[in-house]
C-alpha cells in the first residue's frame, strides 16, 4: 500500500512539475507570450489588453499561479486558430487518438507478448530469429519513414486501402495502428523473448517440468511472471516514443486526433493550442508510466517488499 | 559474428564519412544550387541532368539532400556532443566523488526520467524558433541523461579498481586521477554512448522537421523534404526515396558503429 501510494504522490509531482515547464517554455522563454499567443496581426490595442487579462502586467509568482491554477482547471484559454475554447477543442479531438492508441496497444500485447509465447511452445527458432530480424530492422525505421513509406506502398502501389482515411471504415485503422505499434512491440518482442527464453530454460522450470507439469501450466505459473518483470521495464522506456509517435501517423494517415491537431498548432504558431498539447501529451505519458509502475507492483512481490 | 559487426561498423564508417565530406565539400561540388526554382522542370524523374529528379518547384532533389545532410549532421555533432559532454561530466563526478554529489544527480536523473522533456522540445522549438542552436541546445540538454547513468555506474565501480588506489598512493592528485585512470577507462563507453546517441537526435531532428519545425522554408531538410514528398509521391516517387535512403541508411550506420563499440565494452567487462 505504501509503495502504490509513493507512485501516486510522484505522479503528481510529476504533474506539477509538466506544468511549470510549460509555463516556462510560454512565458520565460525570449520572445512576448502576448505576441506569440494573440499572433502576428494583433493590434497593439489588444496586445495591451491581452497582457492585462493574462496577467502578463503583474509579479512573475502571480503569473505562475494564475498559469497552475487554470491549468488545473483545464482552462487553457481560446485557440487562435480555431477561435474556439481549447479545452473544448481538445475533448473532440481526442477521440480518434484513443482509438488509434488502444488498437495499437493491441498490436503491441499480441507481437509483443502473445507471440513469443506461441513461438516458444512451438519451439521453431527458424521462425524466431526472422522475427528478431524484423525487430531489429524496426528500430531504426522511425515511425514517419516506416508510415510514408508503408501508406505508398500500400496505397499507392498495391491499391489495397484507400490514400484518405476514413474512421468508418474499419480496415483504414489497420495500417495506422501497425506503423505505431512497430517501435514499441519490436522493443518488447525483443526484451520479452529473450527473457522467456532464459527463464524457460532455468533449473525451477526444469524442476517443474520434471515433476510433472505440463508445458502450459509450468509457463503459466512459473516462466511468464518473472520474463514479464523483466521486460515491463522495457516498455516504460517506449511509451514517451509510442505517444509522440501519434504526431507522425496522424499526419500521414490524416487521422484527424490531437497529433493532427499539434500539426495544425505548429504550422500556424498557435501556442495556447499548442502549450496545452505538449501539456496533454506529456501527462499523457507519465500517467501511462505509472500505470505500467502500478501493473510491476502488483506483478513482482520484490518490489512490494523493498518498499516496505 | 565478431566478423561481420565489424564489417557493417566499417560500412557505417565509410558511409558517415563519405556523406560529412559531400556535406561540407557542397558548395564546391557542381551541384545546381538546392533552392533554385526551375518551374520548366517540375518533378522530372531521376535522370542524367539530376540524378535523384526534381520536386514539386523543379529544385534538384539530389542538391537538396546533400545540402540537409549538412545541417542535420551538424544537430547531430553538436547535440551528441553536448549530451555526452554534460553525461560524462556529471556522471563522473557524482560516481567519483559519491555522498551529496551522487545523491543530488540521482533526483535530477529520477526527476529527467519521470518528465517526458521530448514533448516540450515540440513546445520550445516552435517558441523561440527553429535554428541549429536552438535544436542542438534542446535536444543536447535532453539527452544527458543516459549517459550520466552510465558514467555514474561506471565511475563508481572504477573508483574502487586497485589502479586508482595505486595511483593516490603515488601521490597523484585527484584530478590527474581522473584524467589518466578514469577517463581512459570510459572511451569505449563514450564511443557507444555517442553512437546510439547520434541515432536518437536524428530520428529527432528528422521528425521535427517532418511535423513542420524545420529550418524556414527554402532550406532544405530531410524531414521537410520526406513530409513534401508524402504529399507528392503519386507524382514523384523519387522525393520519398531519396530522403528515405539518406535517413534510414545514415540511422543504420550509426547504429552498426554503436554495436562495434558496445562489443568492445563487453569484451572489455568480461576481460
Amino acid at each position: 500500500m505504501r509503495a502504490l501510494g509513493l507512485r501516486v504522490v510522484i505522479f503528481i509531482a510529476t504533474v506539477w512539475l509538466i506544468v511549470t515547464i510549460a509555463f516556462v517554455c510560454v512565458y520565460r522563454l525570449p520572445g512576448d507570450p502576448a505576441r506569440m499567443i494573440l499572433g502576428h496581426q494583433a493590434s497593439q490595442q489588444s496586445i495591451d489588453e491581452f497582457r492585462h487579462t493574462a496577467g502578463l502586467d503583474q509579479s512573475l509568482l502571480h503569473q505562475y499561479g494564475n498559469f497552475t491554477r487554470r491549468a488545473f482547471a483545464s482552462d487553457f484559454g481560446e485557440s487562435l486558430l480555431y477561435r474556439r475554447p481549447v479545452a473544448v477543442l481538445i475533448h473532440e479531438r481526442s477521440r480518434p487518438t484513443l482509438l488509434l492508441v488502444a488498437s495499437s496497444s493491441l498490436v503491441v500485447l499480441f507481437v509483443g507478448f502473445v507471440m513469443p509465447i506461441l513461438l516458444r511452445s512451438l519451439d521453431t527458432p527458424k521462425v524466431g530469429k526472422l522475427f528478431h530480424t524484423l525487430a531489429t530492422v524496426q528500430g531504426i525505421t522511425p515511425p514517419y519513414i516506416l508510415g510514408v513509406v508503408s501508406l505508398a506502398i500500400v496505397a499507392g502501389g498495391l491499391g489495397w486501402v484507400s490514400v484518405i482515411f476514413d474512421p468508418q471504415r474499419l480496415k483504414d485503422w489497420i495500417l495506422p495502428s501497425a506503423v505505431l505499434a512497430a517501435y514499441p512491440a519490436s522493443v518488447v518482442l525483443r526484451l520479452f523473448d529473450s527473457e522467456l527464453g532464459n527463464v524457460l530454460h532455468s533449473p525451477y522450470v526444469l524442476r517443474a517440468r520434471a515433476m510433472g507439469h505440463g508445458f502450459g501450466t509450468v509457463l503459466l505459473r512459473e516462466a511468464l511472471p518473472n520474463a514479464l518483470t523483466a521486460a515491463l521495464p522495457a516498455l516504460a522506456n517506449a511509451i514517451a516514443v509510442f505517444v509522440t509517435g501519434t504526431f507522425f501517423v496522424e499526419v500521414i494517415f490524416d487521422i484527424p486526433g490531437l497529433g493532427r491537431l499539434t500539426y495544425e498548432a505548429i504550422a500556424n504558431k498557435d501556442i495556447a493550442l499548442l502549450s496545452a498539447l505538449c501539456l496533454v501529451f506529456a501527462v499523457a505519458i507519465s500517467a501511462l508510466s505509472t500505470l505500467l509502475e502500478l501493473s510491476r507492483l502488483m506483478i513482482d512481490p520484490r518490489l512490494r517488499e523493498h518498499h516496505a | 559474428m565478431h566478423k561481420s559487426t565489424r564489417i557493417a561498423a566499417v560500412c557505417g564508417l565509410v558511409w558517415i564519412a563519405s556523406i560529412a565530406m559531400v556535406a561540407l565539400l557542397a558548395s564546391l561540388l557542381p551541384l545546381r544550387s538546392p533552392v533554385a526554382i526551375d518551374l520548366s522542370h517540375m518533378l522530372v524523374p531521376p535522370n542524367a541532368q539530376s540524378w535523384a529528379g526534381t520536386d514539386q518547384l523543379g529544385r534538384d532533389v539530389l542538391s537538396r539532400l546533400i545540402f540537409s545532410a549538412r545541417e542535420s549532421l551538424l544537430v547531430v555533432l553538436g547535440a551528441t556532443s553536448l549530451s555526452i559532454l554534460l553525461g560524462t561530466v556529471l556522471g563522473c563526478a557524482a560516481g567519483y566523488l559519491g555522498g551529496i554529489a551522487d545523491r543530488l544527480l540521482g533526483v535530477l536523473i529520477d526527476v529527467s526520467w519521470s518528465v517526458p522533456f521530448i514533448v516540450f522540445i515540440v513546445l520550445i522549438v516552435s517558441v523561440t524558433g527553429v535554428r541549429p542552436a536552438t535544436l542542438i541546445l534542446s535536444i543536447g540538454l535532453l539527452n544527458w541523461v543516459t549517459s550520466a547513468r552510465v558514467f555514474r555506474a561506471q565511475a563508481a565501480t572504477i573508483r574502487r579498481q586497485d589502479f586508482v588506489r595505486t595511483a593516490r598512493a603515488y601521490g597523484y592528485g585527484e584530478w590527474q586521477i581522473v584524467f589518466r585512470t578514469v577517463l581512459p577507462n570510459l572511451r569505449s563507453t563514450v564511443l557507444t554512448l555517442a553512437a546510439y546517441g547520434a541515432v536518437e537526435v536524428l530520428t529527432l531532428e528528422t521528425g521535427l522537421a517532418f511535423i513542420g519545425l524545420s529550418l524556414p522554408a527554402p532550406t532544405p531538410t530531410w524531414g521537410g523534404m520526406l513530409a513534401d514528398g508524402a504529399s507528392y509521391f503519386a507524382a514523384a516517387w523519387w522525393i520519398v526515396a531519396g530522403a528515405t535512403i539518406a535517413v534510414t541508411l545514415t540511422l543504420a550506420s550509426f547504429q552498426v558503429i554503436a554495436r562495434r563499440f558496445e562489443r568492445d565494452l563487453f569484451n572489455q567487462s568480461r576481460a
